[in-house]
């Protein structure tokens, strides 16, 4: 039989070194992390840091508009096999591989103009060195087509690290343009004496079109700002000159150490080459203690006016600051707050305030009677955010081919049938450590939500939480118990906004959960605690326990520790240089009594004994044989804090305590806010659930009542359900002629990045993942 | 049938011969020889700083046993004070070549002691005490615990039988005196046990199970357990106490990975997943990671309570993707309270390191506050004590290399490449002021790395010389 195998490598060798090749296949990351596009000629790049590889990755996208129906325009000489491909390495079955340095993490993509030469960029990486790295992106292209030798990657040395880079590129129509001077601006790491440093660079090319190395113009000293990332009002700086017109000169960095954001007046850093001095801070945006770990400013957005006849207004950038914040120190010192927790905030540029909560129009300011909006909570936690940039009214169509008036930034929400591309005035896009990208509906202070179709459009149904599972008993009542213990929901009341389902249920703070309500619970931390049992002159038991910090127990607001809590003991041992147990407790039943507390001192619990009765042995070791003695206590709820022995957890978290024939309303931070809440004379109430413990209360310690319960709250999200892995790092909205609002986002624990279409994500091509 | 017969006999007579004992490095194989490193796994340093301990796996089984092996941080200094840097290669060397001196052959001169222990050793710990100083390490193919003692010229021997090197017994079966199989994670603190209030705290170390107990088998299914011993640090060998980490009703009965003592909420945190995988067909179940879960169990113990300890379980899964926990840190005390307020941790499956804010309010659950990524299987974590600020080293096993994180920029930093085949263990050595030394066990290219890390610019680390190779 002849072989077929030497035909085969022809084809083969032939497929991958010919000029006809298939571009490759994937991006081949490792960790992917920071991402930006700069002009490229024909074309734009956008740059991957692949962190794990030392390197970036480079996609090709072409700029030019497809012609109607959807035809590629001829005149272009980006060719469309090229589009939306991973510039190929020598060989050219793998992607190019453009080393950095170590752990690239942040990338700033730049766009310059030539005079009578095609466009260029450069890629301006931030990494685990101290220095940024610089790539001629149209040499890139260059070298893949093999017009051109692969020119070094240029190396701009720093006194520290940068943790963040940005280019303050001009903006035209919502899209970012090039200039013969773009400046870049650095924040680098302290560095032994040397404080955190901001940096402007001015990048420009030379005579033959290459970019040129940056250098730093101007420098000053952060401290004490913590920097972590930078951002400026989108097209800002345009010519390469700090400008110092209409306040939009200024850079924002997020603190990651303090509160908030500070802002800072480029034309009062001082020029570079003199001594280090401290930058002048305009003025702090506080987020109410909270660190910032990533941030954005809104582009120009357009509002119709209320008169249909006229046309919309125009917004200018900068209005809004997004921020993705982490926990502050206030975090949970009250447990049923959102007060100082991490989240999505949004603040005014104006005024440097956080804008209130949805009551109100996001221009009133918090004075007026309104309180401001608590955080938005994605699923994980937030990692980055990115404003979608707002069509042009009458310039551009919806996805529908009707021309766009505003608002224009159109998201699909919905799933199948049930979806509906609509239109927003200013959205905003995050991701999340689970890998996904969320969307923000700016104006209305809340996500969007799948269900929002689904209930409202279609039923008429508001997206509310709901009861998932009914209330089970555990263990089952006895049979002849003709009023076994059970939960009655609060009534719903319509006149609160809070209250308009039973449970008490709110849209954005009820999660998805399991409750349990435990009769006589053990005190979470206190489950089991060894100590030593002593008599107390006046006959009470002392049971000292080890740690000596009780008093965390006794002022956590939640658990209340007090007298009238019980403590029941699980072992007993010798004590004190004791030989042995008495003879009371070597035949006592573990768990068997619970004692009531009398007092809480320091490491010591103060309990008393317990008489026998005509029917039940007490707890009252013999005094003679029995002290001390060692023991390991159960603490369980009791009759303390206010005679309440029922606990309730929601998933791990305690929420309270609670007692028979009492309401108990459950508060919990909000995670969103409901579709509908404009009435600002009602304010919202942060309740999770509400309910009444009635009948006849068991027995038995340990008793549950649970229940679960919906969110009803679906938000709107881009994700790859392949990509479980998740760990978003960071987010892009990239915007071309030819394409809008396409989201770019670093799905770093799954070594891929996901590419999002916002108005298509149902359809087929609207969500892509690279590898 | 004859040559059947024959054959068979054969094989009998093979069967039944004993082979001879395969010694390892220095003790053999056959006659003594130089000493090497095989498979380094845990390492520790004295508090004096003069001697590095370095425990040798032997996973390949080349030999017969393990050892545990002393190293003169002297010699180590002279390699740091080289100043040479061998992550970068001479230029233009194909394959790669490195200055001389960055991979020199630990010289015998600088070997203080070595004694025989089992196989499979995992993280080893020192406890020191003003007359001695003990290493101890478990072996997972015979659940012994070994005690090593340390004299103050590095020399090794038996902490039961001084003068002897030949510790492959241990000081105790913990399969027998804990139900424990499989000892790998282990930590030193203290326990006050019910009626001991007043007394000192006793000093202990405790032993987390890598294997799971098989209590039954039903259907092809076994129900495992999983315990940590509590052994008397005053009296080696002594079991105290036991506690549940897991059974068939609290967190699926698997076993322990990393475990940290919390001393400041008197908490011991255990954390990994592992597994029993009964196999009807082929004797003994064999063990290993958990595979196909969706969960990140961080477990907490209250040691005081003794053996009636209960375990709370914490999904570190439902805040952030994980499956598997490689490391742990406690750190960060509050200056009033004195409570540790973070729990760092290297995770699997994403590669990530998590601070995990430990809450003063134990109403609420330990809950994450950062993630940051990382290279390729993150591993153990050392902090780096720093004026402003501590740093953590964290290894990346399949990455070859080690981070240094800073916390408090929540950023890697600076990164050391061309460590050699899956840096293990991290440990301190002693160093000039304004830098950290490090010595990293690289467990596949049987060889320590050195590190050098300045204090205040992390992001000029280097690798200052790899020493040691594999036994031929």
């Amino acid at each position: 039989m002849k072989s077929t195998f030497p035909a085969l490598v022809s084809l083969v060798l032939g497929a991958a070194c010919g000029s006809n090749a298939l571009p490759p296949a994937g991006g081949q990351f490792l960790g992917p992390s920071g991402l930006a596009a700069a002009s490229a000629g024909d074309r734009d790049v956008l740059f991957i840091a692949s962190a794990g590889g030392d390197e970036l990755k480079a996609l090709s996208l072409c700029t030019t508009p497809l012609l109607d129906g959807g035809i590629a325009d001829p005149a272009s000489t980006c060719p469309a096999k090229e589009d939306f491909q991973f510039v190929a390495a020598p060989i050219r079955v793998l992607p190019a591989s453009i080393e950095t340095a170590n752990r690239p993490v942040r990338v700033a993509g730049a766009r310059l103009t030539q005079t009578n030469k095609p466009n260029n960029g450069a890629a301006v990486v931030a990494g685990a060195e101290s220095a940024l790295r610089i790539v001629d992106a149209k040499n890139v292209i260059d070298a893949m087509n093999r017009t051109a030798p692969a020119r070094p990657v240029l190396r701009v040395p720093l006194d520290a690290p940068a943790v963040d880079v940005i280019a303050a590129n001009p903006v035209v129509k919502g899209r970012q343009v090039g200039a013969p001077d773009v400046l870049l601006f650095a924040a680098t790491h302290r560095s032994g004496a040397t404080p955190a440093q901001l940096l402007v660079l001015d990048l420009t090319t030379g005579a033959d079109g290459a970019v040129l190395a940056p250098t730093i113009v101007r420098r000053c000293a952060l401290d004490p700002v913590s920097p972590r990332k930078l951002a400026i009002v989108p097209g800002t700086n345009l010519a390469g000159a700090v400008t110092t017109s209409g306040g939009n000169d200024s850079v924002y960095v997020a603190d990651g150490a303090g509160d908030g954001v500070v802002q800072i007046a480029t034309a009062s850093i001082p020029a570079a080459g003199g001594a280090l001095q401290p930058c002048t801070i305009v003025r702090r945006l506080s987020t109410g203690g909270r660190p910032v770990r990533s941030l954005a400013l809104s582009p120009v957005y357009f509002r119709p006016d209320a008169d249909a006849s006229k046309p919309p207004a125009t917004f200018p950038a900068g209005e809004f600051l997004a921020v993705a914040a982490e926990d502050g120190p206030l975090c949970r010192v009250d447990p049923t707050t959102s007060v100082g927790c991490g989240g999505i905030l949004i603040l005014r540029t104006s005024d440097g305030a956080v804008v209130p909560n949805p009551a109100f129009d996001i221009h009133d300011a918090t004075s007026a009677g309104s309180t401001p909006m608590e955080p938005l909570l994605v699923p994980g936690a937030v990692r980055d955010l990115d404003f979608l940039v707002p069509p042009q009214p009458g310039a551009s169509k919806r996805p529908d081919g009707v021309p766009c008036s505003a608002p224009c930034t159109t998201i699909v929400e919905g799933q199948g049938t049930l979806s509906a591309a609509l239109q927003f005035n200013l959205a905003l896009a995050a991701n999340s450590t689970d890998g996904a990208v969320y969307f923000v509906d700016v104006f209305a202070r809340r996500f969007l939500s799948d269900n929002r179709e689904t209930n409202t459009l279609a039923t008429g149904f508001l997206p509310q939480p709901s009861l998932d599972q009914g209330q089970v008993l555990s263990p089952p009542a006895l049979t002849t118990d003709k009023d076994p213990v059970h939960l009655v929901p609060a009534p719903k009341d319509t006149d609160f906004p809070s209250h308009v389902l039973d449970w008490w249920f709110t849209a954005g703070v009820t999660h998805k959960g399991r409750w349990r309500v435990i009769f006589h619970a053990a005190i979470p931390g206190l489950e089991r605690r060894g100590g030593t049992v002593t008599l107390s002159p006046s006959g009470t038991l002392l049971f000292k326990s080890a740690p000596a910090d009780l008093a965390r127990w006794k002022t956590a607001s939640l658990l209340q520790l007090s007298p009238g809590d019980f403590v029941s003991f699980a072992i007993f041992t010798a004590g004190g240089g004791t030989s042995g147990v008495c003879s009371d407790l070597a035949g006592e039943t573990i768990l068997r009594v619970e004692l009531p507390i009398v007092s809480i001192t320091g490491d010591t619990i103060e309990l008393a004994q317990l008489p026998d009765t005509a029917t039940t042995k007490g707890f009252h070791p013999d005094p003679a044989t029995c002290f001390p003695f060692g023991a390991v206590a159960e603490v369980r709820t009791g009759n303390g804090a206010g005679g309440r022995p029922w606990l309730v957890v929601e998933g791990s978290d305690v929420r309270g305590r609670a007692k028979k024939d009492e309401q108990f309303v459950a508060h919990a931070p909000r995670f969103d806010y409901p579709l509908y809440y404009t009435d600002p004379s009602k304010p919202l109430e942060d309740i999770a659930a509400a309910f009444t413990i009635a009948g006849n209360e068991p027995t038995r310690a340990g008793t549950v009542l649970s229940f679960s319960t919906n969110s009803g709250q679906a938000q709107t999200a881009a994700r790859d359900s392949a990509l479980i892995l998740g760990i978003a790092d960071s987010i892009f909205v990239y915007n071309s002629p030819k394409v809008t609002n396409l989201i770019f986002d670093t799905v770093n624990g799954s070594d891929a990045v996901l590419q999002a279409d916002p108005a298509n994500l149902n359809a087929k091509g609207g969500l892509l993942t690279y590898r | 049938m004859k040559t059947t017969l024959a054959l068979f006999a054969c094989a009998a007579l093979g069967c039944n011969t004993s082979a001879p004992k395969l010694l390892p490095p220095p003790f053999g194989p056959g006659a003594p020889g130089p000493n090497r490193l095989f498979f380094p796994t845990g390492m520790a340093v004295t508090v004096s700083g003069k001697t590095l301990v370095i425990a040798n796996g032997n996973f390949d089984h080349s030999f017969d046993y393990g050892t545990v092996t002393s190293v003169s941080t002297d010699y180590l200094a002279t390699v740091f004070d080289r100043g040479l840097d061998c992550s970068k290669p001479i230029a233009g060397t194909f394959p790669a070549r490195f200055a001389p001196g960055c991979d020199d052959q630990i010289p015998q001169s600088a070997f203080l002691g070595s004694v025989l222990v089992g196989n499979y050793a995992g993280p080893l710990v020192l406890w020191e005490t003003a007359t001695e100083t003990t290493a101890y390490t478990g072996s997972r193919d015979t659940n012994r615990l070994h005690a090593i003692s340390i004299d103050a010229s590095g020399a090794l021997s038996c902490r039961n039988r001084p003068g002897d090197v030949d510790c492959r017994d241990g000081v105790t079966d913990l399969s027998a005196s804990a139900t424990l199989e499989g000892p790998f994670g282990l930590a030193i603190g203290d326990v006050i046990r019910a009626g001991q209030n007043g007394a000192p705290a006793q000093p202990v170390l405790f032993i987390g199970s890598l294997v799971p107990h098989i209590d039954q088998i039903i259907n092809g299914t076994a129900y495992t357990s999983s315990t940590v011993a509590v052994m008397d640090l005053l009296h080696p060998g002594a079991v105290l106490f036991s506690m549940l980490a897991s059974n068939a009703d609290v967190a699926g009965g698997i076993g322990v990975g990393p475990i940290a003592w919390d001393a400041s909420r008197r908490q011991l945190l255990l954390s990994g997943c592992y597994q029993r995988f009964p196999n009807p067909s082929q004797g003994e179940p064999s063990s290993g990671k958990c595979s196909g879960i969706r969960s990140n169990l961080l477990r907490e113990l209250s040691p005081d309570a003794g053996a009636a300890a209960g375990v709370r379980v914490i999904d570190m899964a439902s805040q952030v993707l994980s499956s598997d926990t490689s490391a742990l840190l406690v750190a960060d005390p509050d200056p009033v309270t004195g409570l540790n307020r973070t729990l760092y941790a290297t995770v699997r499956n994403p590669d990530t390191v998590l601070t995990v804010d430990l809450p003063a309010d134990p109403s609420t659950e330990a809950h994450l506050r950062r993630v940051t990524p990382l290279p390729i299987s993150p591993g153990a974590m050392l902090r780096i004590p720093r004026p402003g600020g501590d740093l953590l080293a964290i290894s990346a096993a399949r990455s070859g290399l080690v981070d240094i994180f800073d916390p408090g920029q929540n950023q890697v930093v600076g990164e050391i490449e061309r460590l050699g085949d899956t840096p293990y263990t991290l440990t301190a050595l002693p160093s000039p002021a304004g830098t950290a030394r490090l010595a990293v066990s690289v467990f596949g290219a049987c060889r320590i790395g050195l590190i050098e890390v300045p204090l205040e610019q992390p992001w000029n680390s280097v690798l200052r010389g790899r020493a040691g190779t594999c036994p031929p």
